[in-house]
């Protein structure tokens, strides 16, 4: 016989535990169990679960229970009930979300206001030269800067 | 009632919130530079996030505007702090009479072509000088032991790079 836990199939075993398996197949079973300590443990295992589920007794319920589960059931609010309900978490809703939406709208970056006129009518003329030029004086200005702090050690 | 009361408070809350906004971003703009320097436009051009610049740039011919943007993007591959640091240089050196700037520049210039020994005693000797107050860095350019050290060129060099530069306090921390 195929052992069922090296197969992977763990169904015959729990069948057999659960004692749903006819007398041939509970014999097989018995004789593989004897030579196989995996599948002897699973089953052991197994049992140990039913036997600990056979132990347990649900607790009585109370003489009232019914009484009181009618009356809870009969006491559901109706839909009318629940639809009034709504309406008064509807502003609650709305005002949270305004206050999400103003939260939102003041942390986003302000738009970008355009450049005055007089600077707009002077980036009309601006030249790809004068870029490089400060470029190229911002670089001398920083390798000069950073030579120093170097001599210095401070870099 | 009192929810519709609460609604109200939320209205008013962001009408609020979205009418500060302009005056907000109003506020915490920087106060219009000077104008008729280039170079002033081409720094507020380097502060400037991607979108505004796009925006202030979109209405220069098309090939003017990819020269620019691609010098531009020589500054923006520098890291942040670095780029803030030489902003700050830009901007002092941008104060400084015409003249000055030249000056500073043969100055740096004249340093440059130090030799190499030189070049070292006089850059640490400027990091010093530009950490003093006016008056001490008078006096130490004008001691004995300053002119003993230096040559005339040296001292000038000196005088003239640590009075035009800004203190290194100026300059932010390096990551």
């Amino acid at each position: 016989m195929i052992c069922p836990m090296e197969n992977g199939d763990h169904a015959e075993l729990l069948a057999l535990t659960a004692q749903q398996l006819e007398e041939p197949q509970v014999v097989r079973l018995q004789e593989h169990l004897g030579a196989c300590s995996r599948c002897r443990e699973f089953v052991a295992r197994q049992q140990a679960v039913w036997q600990a589920l056979d132990a347990w007794e649900a607790p009585a319920i109370t003489s009232d229970f019914d009484r009181r589960l009618f009356r809870r059931i009969e006491q559901r609010p109706s839909w009318r009930d629940r639809y009034w309900a709504f309406q008064h978490w509807v502003p609650i809703a709305a005002a949270a979300c305004l206050i999400v939406v103003a939260g939102w709208v003041s942390s986003r970056p302000a738009r970008v206001a355009p450049l005055p006129q007089t600077q707009a009518a002077q980036l009309q003329s601006l030249q790809p030269e004068q870029v490089e030029h400060v470029l190229d004086d911002m670089q001398m200005l920083s390798d000069f800067t950073k030579a120093a702090r170097s001599d210095a050690g401070e870099l | 009632m009192r929810v519709n009361c609460k609604f109200g408070i939320a209205v008013a809350a962001l009408f609020v919130c979205l009418a500060a906004r302009p005056l907000a971003a109003q506020q915490g703009a920087r106060p219009a530079p000077k104008l008729g320097n280039p170079g002033t436009l081409v720094r507020q051009l380097m502060r400037m996030s991607p979108e505004q610049r796009e925006r202030a740039l979109e209405k220069l011919p098309p090939q003017r505007q990819a020269q620019i943007r691609e010098r531009l993007q020589e500054f923006d591959n520098l890291p942040k702090a670095e780029q803030q640091r030489r902003l700050q240089l830009s901007e002092h050196f941008a104060n400084l009479p015409p003249e000055k700037q030249d000056l500073v520049r043969r100055q740096i210039q004249a340093f440059n072509q130090l030799p190499d020994d030189r070049r070292r005693v006089v850059g640490a000797a400027f990091q010093r000088l530009r950490r003093l107050p006016e008056a001490e860095r008078q006096a130490r350019l004008a001691s004995p032991q300053f002119q003993a050290r230096f040559s005339p060129t040296e001292q000038q060099m000196l005088a003239d790079l640590s009075s035009n530069l800004p203190p290194p306090t100026v300059e932010p921390p390096r990551p």
